[in-house]
């Protein structure tokens, strides 16, 4: 753990000092997992802060601070699976934001030449994003949280309540719709 | 094949693992978390209230109608009452007035 479970203890008996000590504290960690699971990095932070303001208001629920990793991972998955069903719904509107985004970052582009190494990145980061944008909002969390944020079976297991053979069919179907969807588009040649 | 794609799914991942670098909030972050705990909690007294204040009219509302339809079968069943009331009043009235009245002119007639 990142924090000791006496700054839990006293951030859930209404320290504000001691909950911002334990966002300090996972503040980082908690935007990477947000950014491998969402892939917007203009709405990570906003998320993130969604995850800590849940964190605030049930802090009182957490019985045991020695779960407190588990229990912020869940508040995390909770927040980033509500965005990607509020951003599903509205795929409309996003798509106007984007292209909208997508004009700034080319002309960001043209100002400052990229690397050949951080096109390729950004290559890949598309083409994942293409991918699980085409499966369901439980298959992108879970495989983000294992394939991206390299949860073990055993944290995940933490997570999910639920055991890790549950687990291992789980993230078995997520990965064999991802390579439908990857052949779906691929005949299409969408990717 | 099959481990192929799968090879390929695992490359892709573990570049992508890659490419997140490490990212920080920016310096608002925790304000800005704060100024949403205010707003939750603004939002966390005015909401019980508002729920409580449309319960009020509900239960308000569902009160008035059953009491509304108390009142009208009430009157309804004690107007017909009074209705049947004074019809058989007036009719035990008239016969009892014409029956006394016979009994009593019968009375005097057999003295």
């Amino acid at each position: 753990m990142l924090v000791e479970a006496s700054l839990i203890k006293r951030a859930q008996s209404g320290d504000a000092s001691a909950f911002n000590e334990i966002v300090r504290a996972y503040r980082k960690r908690i935007l990477g997992t947000i950014f491998r699971l969402i892939s917007r990095p203009e709405d990570v932070e906003d998320v993130a802060q969604d995850v800590f303001v849940r964190l605030y208001f049930s802090l009182d629920q957490l019985r045991a601070p020695e779960v407190f990793e588990p229990w912020l991972y869940r508040l995390t998955v909770n927040a980033a699976y509500d965005y990607l069903r509020k951003r599903r719904r509205s795929a409309d509107v996003r798509m106007a934001d984007l292209s909208e985004e997508q004009l700034s970052l080319a002309d960001a582009a043209a100002g400052a030449k990229e690397s050949a190494k951080q096109e390729d990145q950004k290559q890949l980061r598309e083409t994942l994003d293409v991918l699980m944008d085409q499966v369901s909002e439980d298959d992108r969390i879970l495989l983000g949280l294992k394939e991206l944020q390299g949860l073990s079976l055993r944290a995940l297991s933490e997570v999910y309540s639920v055991s890790e053979n549950v687990l291992k069919v789980r993230l078995f179907r997520a990965r064999k719709r991802v390579l439908k969807a990857y052949d779906r588009l691929k005949k299409r040649n969408e990717i | 094949m099959t481990d192929e794609r799968e090879a390929w799914l695992d490359r892709l991942f573990a570049a992508c693992r890659n490419t997140f670098g490490g990212m920080d909030a920016s310096p608002e972050f925790i304000p800005s978390i704060w100024a949403r705990i205010d707003e939750e909690r603004r939002l966390g007294w005015v909401w019980p209230m508002r729920q409580w204040a449309t319960r009020l009219v509900g239960v308000a509302a569902t009160a008035i109608f059953i009491l509304a339809a108390v009142l009208s079968l009430s009157n309804g069943s004690s107007s017909l009452d009074i209705r049947e009331a004074s019809y058989v009043d007036a009719l035990t009235a008239d016969s009892f007035d014409e029956g006394e009245g016979h009994v009593l002119l019968i009375a005097e007639t057999s003295r």
